[in-house]
């Protein structure tokens, strides 16, 4: 019993040393003037919410739209909707159907909160990690108001292609299933589209002087590659997306390839206890490569008969849930299976 | 004891006196007395009457001392808001710390310390008018067209949007619209001017202005489709931005039959009630004379980044960006560009080992400034050169362009959110016209004694003159000599 309680005393203290260096370490890097947006963190660093704006709805009520900025480019913290993940006031939460499982980096218009047209208070998401508190605030002030386009515009594409839906995604079986350890379960979306916007890299370039549509650049947003026309361009002779990259692409805007995909990933419950196979495309934003943000990505086929299946695996008993989110470069779509795996 | 006479001496000696002093004391009184008429109308006439009059942006005139008296503890204010944290608010804006980098601007509004000064002593002396025959002739303003950078020859339109008083922001394209010159011509200066038919602006960014930005490409006649295709564009227009006028020996072409894009256009409400408008971009332009040939071109080199972070309540976030000059080049403009957060840009070149400040400038997402050097100071940097970009945000309730400063602020095309881009110009130069401008600039810097910013290249000793090579005794060349490439 006595060695039961030293180890767990042991655990605690190394617990909260590890959490005082880890602070410690983001404050050196504060006091020394460097910026997290400035370090590519891959862990120990906090979430904090984001609010992305409103979106009026035709009935008068309007939409709140929440985010988050995981500062780290690996860990994939969870934190269970309760004490240090809320949403306030009621009867907006605590539970307003946030993420209790955070993906890397920032991912925009994660969830929604609907409040009466006229609201004139706030709605408050608050998330403590790593020893770290933050809010969003959602207010429907009216620099914050979002339509369609603006919110493909923001998100994904500065030119909206006008009259784009977002996906449909439809998941096959019940939204609420069960689960053994250890058992793979067969999950199965089919995702249909209107095909806009246009599949592929092009769009007209943005100000970012940026080569002219299918000339290999980025044309979305200005993340024209070095096309210098007349001088030796860094990018060499070869000026495909994947070698013709930073720092002289531009960067002057966020621009997702276009075109249907689809990606499942842990929205509430500890994420490293569940696996995908195949293994699942990034669906946050990762500049650096392999996401759909990156130079050089390319879109996996669309399945036979819009048909994605993947088989889900969980090692460890509890609540999940499974956020599969169909995209189509421009918006996005999102639907929850919820599993109760026991052992 | 001095007698009577002594006394009357010497009382006559001291009212000599007195009357001297005082002779001497009233008229420099008069000299040092600042009035409107003989100070204040010549710094207003330079840097506010331009914005100050009825026909322009300004809320109110300052043309004449009625309409100047009642500001003067107000003007005095602002102009002193020179010293304050990135000179936010100051006025005229113009933003450009003069501290550091490159201090030869184009059209540069600013005002010295000593007109801020004598402008501070005006106003607490009571702001008096002083001579009105002192001041210099009034400025003739012509109409709600008057151009800043001079009578166009040219005026292109875009097409009317409609901007809600409170709504989303729109972006997207608004087509083409035809150029109006039917042989290729080359442009000496352009000035975006917003029209609208709003008679008071409401408050807040975009109160006056609604057209935050719009990208203009040029397209040529047998150019299909594709907007910028052509590969060209205008300057960016930014909100409150003042006009380019481009390098007399680079003109930007303006194709014959050819069309302005109006290729990424950022609209957005001014979030008041009453503050709808239609409104549309006027484009001046005015032209070299027919036959005019560019010696270099003009193109636009924008970097920055889309990672931004700026962390709820926090002052002075700092992110950086970078560009690696692909040739030589010689810098036009410095051109920051940030949203509601942002409040200072600087622009450094790394030249391997060695980095030098090109220009630092405060920044006010109400006044976007380009600043453009004047000629003989554009910075001239090798090929391989890094600009590297560093901005910095305020999130906290001081910075009243903020809406939400609790809120954690990240990139995004919508004014709540940030971007940080460099929208700057440059020639980009072959190796021999680098050389060139290099000599040039030396000899400049001889005449003027100025300080080199800008021009490693500059240090350097002279490049060594072509020789002919010399025949050896036996005929064979001299291995010692280096004949230059032609």
């Amino acid at each position: 019993m006595f060695s039961r309680n030293v180890k767990i005393m042991a655990l605690v203290v190394a617990g909260i040393t590890l959490g005082t260096i880890q602070t410690v370490f983001a404050q050196r890097d504060k006091d020394l003037g460097v910026d997290g947006g400035m370090l590519t963190y891959s862990r120990n660093q906090p979430v904090i919410p984001a609010y992305e704006g409103y979106h009026p709805n035709p009935d008068g009520t309007c939409d709140m739209w929440f985010g988050y900025l995981n500062q780290n480019y690996r860990e994939e913290p969870d934190v269970p909707v309760g004490a240090n993940n809320n949403v306030g006031p009621k009867p907006y939460g605590p539970d307003a159907g946030q993420p209790a499982h955070f993906l890397p980096r920032h991912n925009r218009y994660v969830f929604k909160v609907t409040v009466p047209k006229d609201y004139d208070k706030e709605v408050v998401w608050t998330l403590t990690s790593h020893g770290k508190t933050y809010s969003a605030y959602g207010t429907l002030k009216s620099a914050y108001v979002q339509d369609d386009d603006g919110m493909q515009r923001e998100f994904f594409n500065p030119l909206p292609t006008p009259g784009n839906k977002a996906p449909v995604i439809k998941m096959e079986g019940d939204n609420h299933r069960t689960a053994k350890v250890g058992e793979p379960v067969t999950m199965a979306a089919i995702v249909t589209d209107d095909g806009l916007p246009r599949a592929g890299r092009g769009g007209p370039p943005g100000p970012g002087g940026g080569p002219p549509p299918g000339a290999g650049g980025r044309g979305a947003g200005g993340r024209g590659g070095g096309g210098f026309p007349g001088f030796p361009s860094i990018c060499g002779a070869d000026t495909s997306p994947q070698n013709c990259g930073a720092p002289n692409e531009g960067a002057l805007n966020l621009a997702s390839v276009q075109g249907l995909r689809m990606g499942c990933f842990v929205y509430r419950g500890t994420g490293s206890a569940v696996t995908f196979d195949p293994p699942q495309i990034k669906m946050w934003e990762d500049h650096r490569g392999g996401s759909p943000w990156a130079a050089g990505f390319v879109l996996p086929p669309i399945p036979k008969d819009n048909r994605w299946v993947l088989q889900t695996s969980f090692a460890e008993p509890g609540n999940y849930v499974v956020r599969c989110l169909a995209h189509d470069g421009s918006l996005q779509t999102p639907a929850d299976v919820t599993f109760t795996v026991t052992k | 004891m001095p007698n009577k006479s002594s006394w009357t001496r010497m009382a006559g000696a001291v009212a000599a006196a007195a009357s001297v002093w005082a002779a001497a004391a009233v008229p420099a009184k008069a000299a040092d007395q600042v009035t409107y008429s003989k100070d204040i109308v010549p710094i207003m006439q330079r840097s506010c009457q331009r914005c100050h009059n009825p026909n322009s942006v300004a809320p109110m005139s300052l043309l004449t001392y009625a309409q100047v008296r009642p500001f003067a503890k107000e003007i005095k204010r602002r102009t002193a808001l020179k010293y304050a944290a990135w000179s936010r608010g100051v006025m005229p804006p113009w933003f450009l710390e003069s501290d550091l980098g490159i201090q030869h601007m184009k059209d540069d509004i600013s005002l010295s310390d000593e007109e801020i000064a004598k402008i501070a002593k005006w106003a607490d002396a009571g702001a008096p008018e002083g001579n009105p025959s002192d001041a210099p002739p009034p400025l003739k303003f012509q109409d709600a067209t008057t151009w800043t950078l001079g009578k166009p020859d040219l005026i292109v339109s875009s097409p009317t949007v409609y901007v809600g008083a409170v709504a989303a922001d729109w972006g997207g394209s608004l087509g083409k619209s035809l150029i109006g010159v039917t042989e290729d011509r080359y442009a000496i200066s352009a000035e975006f001017k917003e029209q609208s038919d709003l008679k008071t602006a409401g408050g807040g960014i975009g109160g006056r202005f609604v057209f935050h930005h719009a990208a203009v490409g040029i397209i040529g006649p047998a150019t299909a489709g594709g907007a910028g295709a052509f590969g060209a564009r205008l300057p960016i227009h930014e909100v409150g931005r003042n006009g380019d006028v481009f390098p007399d020996d680079a003109g930007k072409l303006l194709p014959g039959n050819g069309f302005f894009t109006w290729e990424s256009i950022h609209v957005h409400a001014a979030g008041t009630p009453g503050t709808e408008r239609y409104a549309h971009l006027d484009i001046g332009l005015r032209l070299h004379p027919v036959g005019y040939q560019p010696k270099a071109q003009l193109r636009d080199y924008n970097f920055g980044r889309t990672e931004i972070q700026i962390d709820p309540l926090t002052s002075n976030e700092r992110e950086d960006a970078y560009f690696i000059a692909p040739a030589p080049m010689k810098l036009v403009n410095f051109e920051p560009h940030l949203h509601a957060t942002g409040v200072r840009m600087c622009l450094q070149a790394i030249y391997g080992r060695v980095a030098e400040t090109l220009n630092c400038a405060g920044y006010d997402h109400n006044w976007v400034r380009n600043y453009q050097y004047e000629e003989g100071y554009e910075p001239l940097i090798p090929r391989g050169t890094i600009l590297h970009a560093i901005a910095w945000s305020d999130n906290t309730p001081k910075n009243q362009n903020v809406v939400e400063p609790r809120n954690l602020s990240t990139f995004g095309n919508s004014s709540v959110s940030n971007m940080f881009i460099v929208f700057n110009q440059a020639e980009f130069l072959t190796d021999d016209q680098y050389s060139e401008e290099v000599q040039k600039r030396k000899e400049f810097l001889a005449l003027t004694k100025e300080e080199n910013i800008g021009c490693p290249a500059c240090y350097l000793p002279p490049a060594p003159k072509r020789q002919a090579p010399r025949a050896a005794v036996d005929g064979a060349p001299d291995p010692s000599v280096v004949v230059a490439q032609k």
